[in-house]
């Protein structure tokens, strides 16, 4: 019986896939190669896109004095202590410092330097969209 | 070399190095065998060949992050068959769940002639709507052994499972079909 299961199996009837099978699938790579070659053109500029802009803020940045310094560990300790204290006095010094900071960088800063941040952000949006795809792209496959 | 003559593993080669014809030959020397092991696992023709669609698409993709080149018939028709089992698993997670614990078992022979009872066409018709009322996991089976050609070893690669249960797996599923034809008699 089990030859016989084994004969019967080997000849059960088949059905044919549709014919345009192969060409569908043949066109669906192509499709895909399309998107990818197209993420990677994305790829290409969000990168070139980030440098520029890396270098123009690199260029600009001596003359950009508005910027705040990082804070060092005592202001920090200060402000945590200040806000336990006062908070909302704390939280309103903050907010005045943050205004006279923004209005000090208008009137500081380069069109350059602005410049490089927009297409640094640019590129870095750019950049994270890839990412994304890429990750996507890669679940769930063997 | 004419195209019909290249080797599986020179269109590979060739596919990873970008070219696009050599993928659409190994999709046609496979396409069939990859959609009947598929629609084996799947009642519906039009999944079955989403299913073979996808299993090509994954496969295009992994060659092209690939740098060992895979045995291309065996490789895509794992791929298939976890597409398959992802897809069926969203949309029929019951038909995964009706297994028996999987010791050993052996098939005893049984002294029914069911040649002599009917026809052999009609009885592979019968033996195929059986085949198609067995759980997936059984029909998995079935469909490497006869549809792919696969042998034990090979299987239990592409299933990821010890050859043993691949091996009691088949045997009870011969069993399920041997009780289904009798039960119709």
């Amino acid at each position: 019986m089990n030859d016989r299961m084994d004969r019967w199996l080997a000849r059960l009837p088949d059905e044919s896939p549709s014919p345009d099978l192969a060409a569908r699938i043949v066109l669906a790579v192509a499709e895909r190669r399309r998107v990818k070659a197209r993420w990677r053109r994305t790829g290409i500029a969000a990168g070139a896109l980030g440098l520029l802009g890396l270098t123009l803020m690199a260029i600009s940045w001596p003359a950009s004095g508005a910027l705040p310094a990082a804070p060092g560990s005592e202001a920090i300790i200060q402000a945590v202590s200040g806000l336990l204290s006062a908070p909302l006095e704390t939280l309103a010094g903050s907010a005045q410092a943050t205004i006279a900071w923004e209005s000090s960088l208008v009137e500081g800063i380069e069109i350059a330097f602005v410049l490089g941040a927009v297409l640094l952000t640019l590129g870095a949006v750019g950049g994270l969209a890839r990412l994304l795809r890429r990750s996507e792209s890669l679940n769930g496959y063997s | 070399m004419h195209a019909v003559n290249i080797p599986d593993d020179e269109l590979v080669r060739r596919t990873i190095r970008g070219d696009g014809q050599a993928f659409g030959l190994l999709v046609e020397r496979h396409m069939a065998v990859v959609y009947r092991v598929v629609r084996r696992m799947c009642s519906d023709r039009a999944e079955a060949e989403a299913i073979t669609q996808e299993a090509f698409l994954r496969a295009w993709e992994s060659l092209n992050r690939s740098k060992d080149p895979p045995v291309f018939l065996p490789w895509v028709i794992r791929i298939a068959v976890n597409a398959g089992r992802d897809m069926l698993k969203k949309s029929r997670p019951m038909d995964f769940a009706d297994l028996p614990d999987e010791e050993v078992q052996q098939l005893a022979d049984s002294e029914m002639d069911l040649e002599e009872a009917v026809d052999e066409g009609e009885l592979l018709e019968r033996l195929a709507g059986a085949v198609q009322g067995l759980p997936v996991p059984y029909r998995m089976v079935i469909a490497l052994r006869y549809e792919a050609e696969m042998s034990y070893e090979r299987m239990a690669d592409v299933l990821g499972l010890p050859m043993n249960t691949v091996r009691t797996r088949l045997h009870r599923a011969k069993e399920r079909l041997r009780s289904a034809l009798e039960d119709e008699r």
